[in-house]
């Protein structure tokens, strides 16, 4: 037994009691055979390894945390189907490579949902020459302040831009719904701060 | 505690909703392919069951026999369980969902065109009561597989679901071919070859939309 960094959301730094490799090979093996307390020593043995597999990919804490939180929970609807003598972590890397996929893909389309969003008025209001070329450059603007909000306030927009309700994205960001609500208010100032309409201050 | 707070809301989450273990799958997936070979063969009876209709023996041992090959080998290949966690690769998916319609087709032309008159058109049978056939008979497996894969986690959901449709479809296609006796390519195109395609499409869909 051996302990383990494992290092969290806010870099805040927990120990978790380390398990062998077998003995957690053995303990999926008693889980899909329906012993429930064997998924403890399952969980505490993959979180660590999967989370640095999917942050090194995301490079976001809190949804790598979100990925790997989805890889457990199919990981625990798909336990029948773990073969009798199998290796948990390939099979465990599979399962959250197949999130991390999906999470990926659903980013994209959001982000290119978003950008849609945000060229639309550009394009529709301008119309001579002149207008043309200053739409093009807000337009600019918005789309390199958009890329380079932070992660959370950048999918708080997108969320909301998308039609999911407040209450729904901070279940799924698991936070709360009055801090989905400055996220997207800081979002929605820094993007506005793009048209020089909004001259107030950036609360951050 | 994000470790500990993360594995707290899993495992309430798993006590929340029990998910099957390895005994209720191998249960569940056994009583679903029961169930699947019942319907099916149920369908084909009642569609009127074997019928030479003026086949030679030899044709439809022959036909009936490579069939039953392609789908014993399509059903092993798209529907048992993978060595690798990720499901097939890529390329043996490939080879099942291109390679087992192919076959079928090929085989029963070639073997349809050894015996004088078995390729000849039936103005009477465009293909479409096989068509029909086909879609209820593969319907079956097809449904029991994805039902038991529900859970199951595959790195390329999409050819799987296909595979899986292919393989129903294979077996769907040893009963038609021993329902039906014609060998027009056309018929088989239309009654015997589309369906599989169909039911590809239908598992591939089935597959893509489970995950998302």
């Amino acid at each position: 037994m051996a302990l383990v960094v494992f290092k969290g959301r806010a870099g805040r730094h927990v120990l978790v009691q380390g398990i062998s490799e077998a003995d957690a090979d053995a303990a999926m093996d008693r889980y899909a055979c329906g012993d429930a307390a064997a998924f403890r020593v399952v969980a505490e043995f993959v979180t660590p390894k999967l989370f640095a597999f999917v942050r090194r990919r995301l490079n976001d804490d809190a949804t790598a945390e979100d990925v790997v939180q989805q890889a457990l929970i199919n990981m625990h609807r798909a336990r029948g189907d773990f073969a009798p003598g199998a290796k948990l972590l390939p099979w465990a890397y599979s399962i959250a490579r197949g999130v991390l996929i999906d999470q990926l893909r659903r980013r994209g389309r959001e982000r290119r949902l978003t950008e849609r969003v945000l060229a639309r008025p550009m394009a529709m209001f301008a119309t001579s020459p002149d207008a043309r070329h200053e739409a093009n450059e807000v337009a600019s603007a918005l789309r390199a302040t958009y890329a380079a909000l932070p992660p959370a306030q950048r999918d708080a927009f997108a969320m909301q831009q998308t039609g999911v309700k407040l209450a729904d994205a901070a279940a799924q960001t698991q936070t709360t719904v009055t801090a989905m609500k400055l996220r997207l208010h800081r979002a929605v100032q820094r993007l506005r701060a793009c048209f020089g309409a909004d001259d107030r201050k950036d609360p951050t | 505690m994000i470790a500990r707070n993360l594995t707290d809301a899993v495992l309430a989450e798993a006590a929340a909703s029990p998910s099957p273990t390895r005994a209720q799958v191998r249960r569940s997936t056994w009583l679903a392919a029961s169930a699947a070979v019942v319907c099916s063969a149920g369908a084909f009876l009642v569609a009127g069951g074997v019928r030479p209709t003026g086949r030679p023996d030899a044709l439809l041992a022959a036909t009936a026999a490579l069939s039953a090959l392609v789908a014993l080998v399509a059903v092993g290949a798209a529907m048992t369980r993978p060595a690798s966690p990720d499901g097939r690769t890529r390329a043996a998916l490939l080879a099942v969902v291109l390679g087992v319609p192919a076959a079928l087709f090929a085989g029963k032309l070639l073997l349809s065109a050894s015996w004088p008159g078995m390729t000849v058109w039936w103005s009477d049978r465009v293909g479409l009561r096989c068509l029909g056939l086909a879609m209820t008979v593969g319907a079956a497996p097809l449904v029991a597989a994805l039902w038991s894969w529900r859970w199951r986690v595959v790195a390329r959901p999409a050819l799987t679901g296909a595979a899986l449709g292919v393989a129903s479809g294979a077996c769907a296609w040893l009963l038609v071919d021993l329902w039906c006796p014609v060998g027009n390519p056309q018929h088989v195109a239309l009654g015997h070859v589309l369906p599989l395609a169909l039911l590809a499409a239908a598992g591939a869909l089935a597959r893509v939309w489970r995950r998302s």
